[in-house]
């Protein structure tokens, strides 16, 4: 337990940012500590457990992000209302950053939580990943690139929706 | 990095965590402790064995692959083996011109012929005290070898004795039924050894015959209950190549 505790937060928000869904991310926060927890006898040090740990969550949200988008064409109208209804700017900012990351790919997603929101290192990214800091670092900054688009793009459409002009 | 993007990860740094670490004490203690039996049989097991046994198996395939230019049968005379000692060369057999018409003869259908003369011997012999109608026997009858009889006429029909045509149960209460005898096994395969070539097998109909009801519901029994078949076999002498040297009934 006293292994794990540091990580807690970190793994809470990197799932919580990548499942929207609140209760399957708290499915997968409780399914990463048991599989964790299953193998911590044979894993060797701090570093390992931390890799391990993520390794375990980041594949249990892969396979969630994957399911949602093939199930999206049916539960998407319903993820839209959960949001519009939600008096929270917090929320509904939560949402559309949620949004915009599962539309870049895996690695560059995986990057940016983990370095902006988790607080991991380069050098914990960059061995979770198998890839060298300065990957990275490409990594990182192409995720940035993207979502600025996708996120400025979408506040002048919600902008301009709210005038009444639309704009295709 | 824009403001408007950190804001973003400003927002989402804020999250609380969904379990609290009371929570997580809670799940780890509560958690099933989980035993992984080991079996014996994994999947890796399962596909090295199957490897190991095919490749067994073609190995034993390979060294016990007979050898096919020569077959060498050996029979003891008896009365229920059919070929002597033969020693064959069917490579050589193959364009053989003898064999092939030989066989286009045995093909053909074949209508015994019987004269009037042996139908009255066969009334004068008492043929019909025998019961025909039991079988013969359970295991096969091979009938004794006639190296001076002449098994097929001239035109390839087969020539059966009066007793023969009685052990196959065309003869009963003094008459001889009408009956037909065809070729079930055509020979379109060739074997290993001329022998199997050469063993049409034959079905006996037997065919309505007489005016009387007593004899056709005879016909009917016997259509029901005795449904002979029967080989010629042929052997040929390796060294001449003849195939109606020796010839043999089988009743089966």
């Amino acid at each position: 337990m006293a292994l794990y505790q540091p990580q807690h937060a970190r793994l809470s928000r990197f799932v919580q940012t990548l499942v929207w869904d609140k209760e399957e991310a708290k499915d997968v926060v409780s399914e990463t500590i048991l599989i964790a927890f299953e193998q911590l006898d044979e894993l060797k040090d701090d570093t390992a457990f931390l890799s391990y740990l993520f390794s375990v969550a980041s594949n249990l949200v892969n396979k969630k992000i994957r399911r949602k988008k093939f199930w999206g064409w049916f539960d998407g109208i319903a993820a839209e209302n959960r949001a519009d209804n939600s008096n929270s700017e917090h929320t509904l900012m939560q949402y559309e950053l949620n949004r915009a990351l599962n539309k870049i790919p895996q690695k560059q997603r995986e990057a940016i939580v983990w370095y902006e929101i988790s607080g991991l290192s380069m050098e914990e990214i960059a061995k979770l990943q198998h890839l060298s800091v300065a990957g990275v670092k490409t990594n990182i900054h192409r995720a940035r690139k993207t979502l600025s688009h996708l996120l400025e793009n979408k506040e002048e459409k919600h902008l301009t929706q709210m005038k009444g002009v639309w704009y295709e | 990095m824009s403001k408007h993007l950190q804001n973003y990860f400003d927002v989402a740094k804020q999250q609380k965590p969904l379990l609290s670490e009371q929570e997580v004490a809670d799940l780890l203690n509560a958690a099933p402790k989980v035993v992984v039996k080991k079996r014996f049989f994994n999947l890796k097991l399962y596909v090295f064995m199957s490897t190991l046994s095919v490749i067994f198996t073609a190995i034993w395939l390979l060294l016990n692959t007979p050898n096919n230019n020569i077959v060498k049968q050996q029979t003891t005379p008896s009365q229920k083996q059919v070929a002597p000692t033969t020693s064959i060369n069917t490579h050589n057999l193959v364009d053989k011109p003898t064999a092939q018409q030989s066989l286009k003869k045995i093909e053909t259908v074949i209508k015994p012929k019987f004269t009037l003369a042996q139908k009255t011997e066969s009334n004068q012999n008492n043929v019909t005290a025998t019961n025909w109608f039991e079988p013969i026997s359970n295991n096969s009858y091979i009938e004794p070898q006639e190296t001076n009889r002449e098994y097929f006429n001239e035109n390839g029909e087969l020539i059966l004795t009066y007793e023969e045509l009685a052990k196959l149960g065309i003869i009963t209460d003094g008459n001889v039924l009408s009956y037909e005898i065809t070729t079930d096994s055509a020979n379109k395969y060739r074997y290993d050894t001329i022998s199997k070539i050469q063993t049409p097998t034959y079905s006996l109909k037997i065919g309505k015959s007489g005016s009387s009801s007593s004899i056709q519901n005879t016909v009917d029994s016997i259509k029901e209950t005795y449904f002979k078949k029967f080989y010629a076999v042929a052997i040929e002498d390796s060294i001449t190549n003849k195939v109606n040297e020796k010839k043999r009934l089988i009743f089966t």
